[in-house]
């Protein structure tokens, strides 16, 4: 079960899980409340981000080679421990479900109007399990490799540049006051979030606290600038009323652009995309997995027990009209298990160190 | 063994399921290229579509030709809905090449009739849009020139008359970026007939937030407007109008510079523009020997083309039309002015200074 990932893999794992469906819609988003300067609440995020990765840095590298689900049995003891690896598990599997749902969404509208919700759910779920039964290494060689992707999506992206851009939809900088910005900043984060794997799999990574630091660090960076310059461009590229009024900017912007062999680009950009939104729930699903399970055999059991949760739950999700109450819940339960838990863990092992240490021993 | 069965299985879903649904077959289409929306007397619109039909020659080759349909109704589903149960096969608009708004009804705000294919996944938003000087549809039933489709035709003429600096590169897309910002106003190309059989694109029309001013640009002014906007494709032609003459003078390089300044005590904003226009002359009959004398040529070419632009810019600001994004250059350097003033009220009184210098660079192969 315990097989290690290098550094390279530990970071791919990271990106390839926050970058996923919640940045096509991010620059409207964020526009809402920090108009020009949009770009500026996505490094304060990424600010806001690496506080908290810190904390988890402090726990990894505190108890090396446990999971999350081994220290919240260590901090909370036996049975507590296992009622919030339990609360864990439920709610990676419904983050897993909500993603699914916002894709398909996302898909119905672009590429696939007519293609019924449960159709596109099991060939999501089918591929997703498929990776994540496998061990990690596996699943990050695979991120490794479609990472790739994300170069080609830069280029894409690039090219919209070649429409009408105006510098002067950003400036003067700082117009919208620090308050809207850091509103801004709120939202951008809920857009971003997937770095909570570093808890489950940075105990497979064979590195020294340095070193991880160092990699998830990087990560989030990487992470902070790739959404930075999508938001960024997405304000050069469009009137404020119109960004205002589009539902995924990302996608939009490229509709204006054609090519002599080319058109189209939304599309094939969308087309994709689908790989790193898959990864998204790839990695949910390991987490699920990981969150009960340690033996091999029952962590595969489990990963296909979830898969199956995640369908039914994500074709109910999609059966109703309005995701809105749903998705404030699921920004307060974020808020409790990426933020309030993992920092009542620190506070705990800061306190009664050298009491938890005897534990371990 | 369920390990072993997995990926076949995925491979048999992956292969037959997507297909099913939302497969859609190039035959059941009737694809329209051409767009025409007129306003009518009692309110509604009135769309005039071409549709293409393809006619099999045999042996793999098809005939292109198109037809002519027309519909009422209040917005453009609902005439494309009245025109798909007028034809056989489904009405595909989404790779229309052209739409072209009668200026009656572009007088009236031509966004909301845009808005739908802003709104379809699907929509194509590269198509051009064009202003009818007249009835829209007149100008899509003019008969095809060389047995071409009318609509490639005139996107064809569009590309022609874009390259050569005369109309502005405009499609649905960069329009609704430009008329939703409300520091700039947007232009489109003008479309006319001139007889019976043509067509000619070579005018701008202004227009003032989402509403066509009424106000077009002539040829000189057109292209002129273009260049102080610093919007010069590979060449621009000028043919210059001088005392006893017409000199052409074919514009390769540009260089400008725009500056807007506020008086700190009136509140009054002027902006200059000045551009400077490398070129060489294409045809020059002034003197009786046909030399020319560059320094003095190019003198006189700026005293007209100097007059021609103050025509330009006083044509601007009389119809409230702010195609050099003057608020958008304010916004940024005085953003607090920028907040309290109302542009549409406060830009007719900015002071607008155009300045046009020529530098002859070639006179061809004579002197």
């Amino acid at each position: 079960m315990n097989i290690s990932i290098t550094q390279r893999q530990l970071f791919f794992l990271i990106i390839k899980t926050q970058i996923g469906i919640g940045l096509l819609s991010l620059p409207s988003v964020i526009q809402d409340s920090a108009g020009g300067d949009a770009w500026i609440s996505v490094l304060g995020s990424g600010l806001v981000i690496q506080l908290l990765i810190l904390v988890y840095w402090r726990l990894c590298s505190q108890y090396p080679g446990m999971n999350l689900r081994e220290m919240s049995l260590l901090f909370f003891g036996k049975y507590a421990g296992k009622a919030v690896n339990f609360i864990y598990y439920c709610f990676f599997v419904v983050v897993a479900g909500y993603a699914c749902t916002l894709y398909v969404r996302l898909i119905k509208v672009w590429l696939l109007p007519l293609t019924p919700s449960w159709v596109l759910l099991l060939l999501i779920l089918a591929v997703g399990v498929y990776l994540a039964v496998e061990n990690l290494r596996v699943v990050a060689r695979f991120y490794e490799v479609a990472s790739i992707l994300l170069i080609i999506l830069l280029g894409i992206s690039l090219a919209s540049l070649s429409n009408e851009t105006h510098i002067s939809n950003i400036l003067p900088m700082g117009q919208s006051g620090m308050a809207h910005i850091a509103k801004g900043s709120e939202k951008t984060f809920f857009a971003m979030l997937g770095f909570e794997v570093i808890l489950y799999f940075a105990a497979q990574s064979k590195d020294t606290p340095r070193g991880l630091i160092r990699t998830i660090s990087f990560a989030n960076w990487f992470v902070t600038l790739f959404y930075a310059f999508f938001v960024f461009i997405c304000l050069i590229g469009f009137s404020q009323d119109a960004l205002s009024k589009v539902k995924e900017p990302v996608l939009f912007l490229l509709r204006g652009l054609t090519f002599q062999l080319f058109d189209r680009l939304d599309l094939i950009f969308l087309s994709i995309w689908i790989i790193p939104m898959s990864a998204t729930i790839v990695s949910y699903l390991c987490m699920a997995g990981k969150s009960l399970t340690k033996k091999r055999s029952a962590y595969q059991r489990m990963v296909w027990f979830s898969g199956t949760l995640v369908l039914v739950l994500a074709s109910y999700l999609s059966t109703r009209e309005s995701l809105d109450t749903f998705s404030k819940w699921m920004e307060y339960g974020y808020l409790v298990m990426i933020a309030a838990v993992p920092l009542l863990m620190w506070a705990m092992s800061f306190l009664f160190r050298s009491f938890y240490k005897r534990r371990l021993t | 063994m369920i390990k072993k069965l997995i990926p076949s299985v995925s491979i048999v879903l992956l292969l037959l399921l997507p297909g099913c649904w939302d497969a859609q077959y190039l035959i059941n289409k009737k694809l329209v290229n051409g767009i025409a929306l007129d306003s009518q007397e009692n309110g509604q619109l009135r769309g005039t579509v071409k549709a293409i039909i393809l006619e099999s020659k045999g042996g793999g080759q098809f005939n292109v030709k198109d037809k002519l349909e027309q519909a009422f109704g209040r917005n453009i589903p609902e005439i494309g809905h009245k025109i798909d149960s007028m034809l056989p096969g489904t009405i595909e608009a989404n790779k229309a090449f052209v739409i072209i708004v009668g200026d009656e009804l572009a007088k009236k705000g031509i966004m909301p009739l845009l808005e739908f294919f802003y709104r379809l996944p699907k929509a194509y938003l590269n198509t051009k849009v064009l202003i009818a000087k007249g009835q829209a549809a007149d100008i899509l039933a003019v008969p095809e020139t060389e047995n071409n489709p009318i609509a490639f035709d005139i996107k064809q003429m569009i590309f022609s008359s874009e390259r050569t600096t005369l109309v502005s590169n405009q499609t649905l897309y960069s329009l609704w970026n430009q008329i939703s910002d409300p520091a700039e106003d947007a232009i489109l190309p003008i479309i006319r007939k001139l007889n019976n059989r043509s067509l000619i694109i070579d005018s701008t029309g202004l227009f003032n937030g989402d509403t066509f001013t009424g106000v077009i640009l002539s040829r000189n002014e057109s292209g002129l407007l273009l260049l102080l906007k610093d919007k010069m494709s590979n060449v621009a032609w000028l043919d210059v109008p001088l005392e006893t003459n017409v000199v052409s003078f074919e514009v390769r390089k540009m260089k400008r510079k725009f500056e807007v300044t506020v008086d700190e005590q009136t509140q009054s904003i002027e902006s200059n523009i000045r551009i400077d226009l490398y070129g060489n002359i294409v045809s020059y009959t002034g003197n009786p020997d046909w030399s020319v004398n560059p320094s003095q040529l190019s003198k006189e070419l700026e005293k007209s083309l100097n007059k021609q632009a103050i025509t330009v810019t006083d044509t601007l600001l009389q119809a409230n039309c702010d195609a050099f994004g003057i608020g958008r250059k304010l916004k940024v350097s005085h953003s607090g002015l920028w907040k309290k003033i109302d542009w549409k009220t406060k830009y007719p009184q900015t002071k607008l200074k155009p300045e046009v210098h020529v530098h002859i660079t070639s006179t061809g192969a004579l002197k």
